[in-house]
């Protein structure tokens, strides 16, 4: 165990392990902070760029950039009032009547150490569950992974939209769009209509370019130039006092216990965490009544449970090879991408890179420390950019970033048509989230599902009468079940 | 669906009239759509004959397809049953810049490795810029900037290649 953590520190004795740390979340601030851009966004567009970078560095550039923009979404939300993420909503409800009332800098003094305090304690959870839930797992073969992707895949797409029937409809077009190219077990061709840029099936990059760059970049043009973001009011640099920052240590201590744990659940994501957290805020207070009109309690409570997310949704990614939100969807397919394959193996066969995330974690929270105490103004000017000059701006990225991964047009081919695609999924009410799931989660699916047939004398009977995976696959059902129940409990309060 | 109207001119179409509801309609029939012909066509999957007992090819896409085309009409009954939830418009003001902007994204997908990337792109985004609703000037100086900062973030620092003939015949 500790020559693995000396192995992770190692790591951070190279100049580009750390300038991608500190550019990561730099970025990840920004991309946080602007309306409309949201995580996944910035994390597909950055991984074209990272094929120079060693592997290591490429992890740590893209979870610093997941670290950052967790935490950038409160600075829009606290300042002008227009949160960059949907978690930075919950913030806003106590952030901006504090900005109105000239508390400008204790509210941002809140977020910043708030949110560092959450990314902390949920990375020492990653650090201390992760290891021996990995060790569970090696016993894994494919009927107990087939029902861990079930499991996954059904949970996310009920719980992460709000329409049940549209979720599984995303998860079942997203392991669609997988089939295209060679069939893994057989080598046959399937969808791909004689064109040999699909033999190798759609390229993961540029799927990932389509649905979050691609789609977002029609919606901007759609909804007509917006006005760049403007301050209605001069902000107040005077920062809080660590000492008072430490009396809301119950809160801290609650929200990031419950961070954390909602993290873990796929699909409940930052800002279900960030509600969560805000509501047993209130109810545990001793002044209720000043939640909603700006209370340092409430930013308290979203802020660290919505950093807190990170570490928790880092469990089942690196152990088990799931993601359970969008932005743990683009990490795994950036892993698979440098041939890291997630698992319990990793913790194995290359220890170094495990720890040194977990090492890179923890200082990329402290880099955030540094980089929210000290940048808050320039993050503001940054973010002024108009949407309308952001849009075309992210789709010459986005192209030169689908290119530059084969050095070939078909990439860039498939990146707009999944962008349209996308962009019609999202205008017909369909989660994207899902889909990108589906999508990266494909081949664990299909590759366990037929090899557990094969070894099967039962048929899909195995996967009921192997324990774990009949677990897995109970609590998948359990879950579409609790959203079928809401969803008709929704259509009698409607018609009522 | 989308509603049209009669107007003295003969039927006029505007999609932003188009209902949520109706928009599932549409999402429903093109799943289908895709049900069937994904079906059909996982019939000419070629399989390699071997030693090894293994499934088809077709089994895992067909069983995708089976269930896009059961949960597809399963939100067809939802939304004919839950016509208050399905209310609301779904395009909004300016839908029209989506096609346009689409032809532009893959004139520039044309173009690029014809007349080079420098050209291509330079091009795509002054005409994106304009679309967007910026200023013609301003569309031409940030087009201008963008290259080179291509050139010296991609090209000189991440060392990405792309095409730049067309800069080389000068």
């Amino acid at each position: 165990m500790f020559e693995n953590w000396l192995l992770g520190v190692a790591h951070l004795g190279d100049w580009q392990v750390i300038l991608a740390m500190v550019f990561g979340v730099a970025l990840g601030i920004v991309v946080g902070a602007m309306p409309g851009l949201s995580g996944p966004t910035g994390l597909a567009l950055m991984i074209p760029f990272t094929y120079g970078l060693s592997p290591i560095a490429s992890v740590i550039l893209l979870i610093s950039i997941y670290v950052g923009a967790e935490y950038g979404g409160s600075i829009t939300a606290i300042t002008v009032n227009t949160p960059g993420t949907p978690s930075g909503a919950i913030t806003a409800i106590d952030g901006y009547p504090l900005t109105q009332q000239g508390q400008t800098g204790r509210a941002l003094s809140m977020s910043i150490l708030s949110s560092t305090s959450g990314g902390i304690f949920s990375a020492i959870a990653l650090i201390l569950f992760s290891v021996p839930l990995a060790q569970f797992a090696i016993a894994f073969g494919p009927v107990q992974y087939f029902a861990l992707g079930v499991f996954g895949l059904t949970i996310v797409a009920s719980l992460v939209s709000g329409n049940w029937l549209k979720g599984i409809i995303a998860v079942l077009i997203g392991l669609l769009i997988q089939t295209v190219g060679t069939d893994p077990m057989t080598g046959a061709f399937r969808y791909t209509f004689g064109q040999p840029a699909l033999w190798e099936g759609v390229s993961f990059i540029s799927a990932m370019l389509g649905l979050f760059a691609i789609s977002e970049v029609f919606r901007i043009l759609e909804v007509g130039v917006r006005s760049r973001l403007e301050a209605s009011h001069n902000f107040s640099s005077e920062r809080m006092p660590f000492r008072e920052f430490i009396s809301y240590w119950k809160c801290l201590l609650r929200s990031g216990v419950l961070g954390t744990f909602i993290g873990v659940i796929p699909g409940a994501g930052a800002a279900v965490g960030s509600i969560v957290a805000y509501n047993e805020a209130k109810r545990f207070s001793r002044h209720p009544e000043k939640f909603g009109k700006g209370t340092l309690e409430g930013v308290c409570a979203s802020e660290t449970a919505n950093n807190a997310t990170v570490g928790g949704a880092l469990v089942p990614l690196l152990t088990l090879g799931v993601p359970g939100s969008g932005s743990t969807a683009v990490l795994l397919g950036a892993l698979l991408l440098h041939n890291i394959q997630p698992g319990p193996l990793m913790f194995e066969d290359q220890p170094d890179i495990v720890f040194g995330i977990f090492t890179a974690l923890l200082l990329a929270n402290v880099v955030m420390l540094v980089l929210g105490v000290y940048g808050v103004r320039f993050w503001l000017l940054v973010v002024r950019i108009s949407p309308a000059i952001l849009a075309p701006l992210i789709f010459s990225v986005a192209f030169i970033g689908a290119y530059s991964t084969g050095g070939n047009i078909a990439d860039v081919a498939v990146m707009l048509v999944i962008g349209l695609l996308g962009y019609l999924l999202r205008k017909f009410g369909f989660p994207l989230v899902p889909v990108v799931i589906g999508l990266v989660l494909a081949d664990m699916v299909e590759i366990s599902l037929r090899r557990a047939l094969i070894i099967s004398d039962s048929g899909f009977w195995i996967f009921l009468t192997d324990p774990i995976s009949a677990t897995l696959i109970g609590l998948a059902a359990a879950s579409l079940a609790y959203s079928i129940i809401q969803d008709v409990r929704g259509r009698r309060r409607t018609t009522a | 669906m989308a509603e049209q109207e009669s107007s003295d001119s003969g039927w006029r179409f505007d999609v932003r009239r188009l209902s949520k509801r109706g928009g599932d309609m549409i999402a429903v029939a093109g799943l289908v759509v895709l049900g069937v012909y994904g079906w059909i066509e996982a019939g000419n999957f070629v399989e390699e004959t071997g030693m090894v007992r293994t499934l088809s090819p077709a089994f895992f896409p067909r069983t995708l397809l089976a269930g896009l085309v059961i949960f597809a009409l399963l939100l067809l009954i939802n939304g004919l049953v839950r016509k208050a939830a399905s209310e609301g418009q779904i395009f909004q003001q300016y839908w029209y810049k989506i096609p346009v902007a689409t032809v532009i994204m893959f004139a520039q997908a044309y173009l690029f490795e014809r007349i080079g990337a420098f050209p291509a792109i330079w091009l795509a985004l002054l005409l994106l810029l304009v679309l967007a609703g910026v200023r013609p000037l301003k569309s031409l100086l940030i087009a201008t900037g963008f290259l080179a900062f291509v050139y010296l973030f991609f090209i000189v620092f991440l060392g990405v290649r792309l095409p730049t003939e067309f800069l080389l015949k000068f």
